[in-house]
């Protein structure tokens, strides 16, 4: 489980946690609680390279369906298996086991104008 | 403007997220549509469905007027019962859906939708005879509850036994100390259940004593998310999703609800009845289907879902789709969904899944 805090955000309610080169993806509280039941997820294929700001995962809720944006570019290195099996993990813990995908990097350099940090995050697009 | 139930406050309260429904303000759930679709399966739950519209005719050519107006026939429709029937165009396409509840021998009460009730109402003035037939429209200012589940009846014999003595469908007028109420044991779940019809006083205290504490039996509020899955899972058709103006019910599939002889002359003017609004269930693991994806007969594209769920029953992706194509009812052949450029299989079917 991921100190929120600690953890950086998108506008489209991503969130990222770096280390080193490779970087964990997933959407934040807020926005599981504003999708409500999570039923599916679709997940990248592990191997694909992808650019930041491409949508690269679809999450579904009962009523609706939303992609997951790559906050980031480089290549899909992991995917969270246990969400086939138990998509609402997502809802029970956005930012522990419901986690959805893992980038690798080409190097540690995760700055982007896309990203801020928490306190932003809540304040701009949360409250 | 929107409209909002005169049970907004008490949804409010409850922590419900709230969505537009055919311009209400309705919850759309109180915290899981999985949940409360569980609820309802399980044991029970209530729906404020006070959007729906409410219209009592009443007088002495109500019954023989009504039974012109209206697509089934009501001529086999005795005090005490409800019915399933349309309001048609000259083309035979469906207006609205509604349930007509005899209340008396010349008194009835029309429940159409939400979105139906002023078109409904507008034809009717319309067409109305000048004498001994009259009209009241209490669409917007009453309480409408759904108390469904299989628990239903256990809960609804603590405020009222004579609910016992209802069969489906059935209905009676509450009179004394609940004036004006109408309990009938109908629904659109597929589970067991009575519909509550009553005054907005009435209608209040009613839906805080139903949530209260009853010991074994516990309902639970339930919102239009879980109306959606529950009537998906039962195979019962939406007007503006399965039903519409350019289409009639044989097209829907609901020929059982006309009367014979408008059945036989509907069926002429299309014989082939196509398009036509088919239920599928899909027969792998997919995403939830959903209204607008595309339906293949192998390479073919055939039709459209107008409605689906994953049923929170058991996870299959089932619901309808409009195909313009003839269709091969259980056979696991070449019927394909399309998903985000995927393609699942699945089957068309007798509708429903429970």
């Amino acid at each position: 489980m991921f100190d929120p805090k600690s953890l950086k955000f998108t506008q489209s309610h991503e969130w990222i946690s770096a280390e080193d080169t490779l970087v964990t993806v997933g959407i934040s509280d807020h926005a599981q609680d504003l999708l409500g039941d999570i039923v599916f997820i679709e997940l990248p294929e592990i191997g694909r390279s992808v650019s930041a700001g491409e949508a690269v995962a679809v999450v579904e809720s009962v009523k609706a369906a939303s992609d997951i944006y790559a906050p980031l570019g480089g290549t899909i290195e992991a995917v969270n298996d246990a969400l086939d099996a138990d998509p609402t993990l997502v809802n029970a813990s956005a930012y522990g086991t419901g986690w959805l995908f893992k980038i690798r990097l080409e190097s540690a350099d995760t700055s982007s104008d896309a990203l801020m940090d928490y306190k932003t995050y809540q304040s701009d697009f949360v409250e | 403007m929107s409209l909002k139930s005169p049970l907004y406050e008490e949804h409010n309260g409850l922590g419900a997220v709230f969505t537009d429904f055919s311009g209400w303000q309705m919850p759309v759930h109180f915290g899981s549509i999985i949940k409360e679709h569980k609820i309802v399966r399980e044991s029970v739950g209530v729906f404020d469905i006070s959007h729906m519209g409410l219209i009592f005719v009443s007088g002495a050519m109500a019954r023989v007027w009504l039974n012109e107006l209206l697509a089934n026939d009501l001529s086999v429709l005795d005090t005490g019962h409800s019915q399933y029937t349309f309001l048609l165009n000259d083309q035979g396409g469906v207006m609205d859906d509604l349930i007509v509840y005899r209340l008396g021998d010349e008194t009835f009460l029309l429940v159409p939708n939400a979105s139906g009730v002023d078109l409904v109402y507008e034809t009717m003035v319309k067409q109305l005879p000048e004498s001994d037939v009259f009209l009241d429209n209490r669409s917007g200012s009453v309480v409408s509850l759904a108390v469904q589940g299989k628990d239903s009846l256990a809960l609804m014999e603590k405020m009222n036994p004579q609910v016992k003595q209802l069969q489906k469908n059935e209905l009676f007028v509450c009179e004394g100390d609940c004036d004006s109420m109408v309990i009938a044991r109908t629904g659109y779940t597929g589970s067991d259940g009575f519909e509550i019809f009553t005054n907005i006083e009435q209608g209040k205290r009613i839906w805080e004593w139903l949530l209260k504490d009853h010991g074994a039996i516990q309902c639970s509020a339930c919102g239009l998310g879980a109306r959606d899955t529950l009537r998906i899972e039962a195979g019962y058709p939406l007007y503006g999703n399965e039903l519409d103006s350019s289409m009639t019910p044989l097209q829907a599939g609901l020929g059982f609800f006309l009367k014979p002889s408008l059945k036989n002359e509907l069926r002429a003017m299309n014989p082939e009845r196509l398009p036509r609004i088919v239920y599928y269930q899909l027969l792998e693991k997919t995403p939830p289907p959903r209204s607008g994806y595309e339906i293949y007969d192998g390479d073919e594209k055939i039709g459209v879902v107008t409605s689906g769920c994953l049923s929170p029953s058991t996870g299959q992706g089932v619901g309808f789709a409009l195909v313009h194509k003839e269709i091969t009812l259980n056979e696991i052949g070449n019927y394909k969904i399309s998903v985000r450029n995927k393609k699942y299989s699945l089957k068309f079917t007798k509708r429903g899944i429970i």
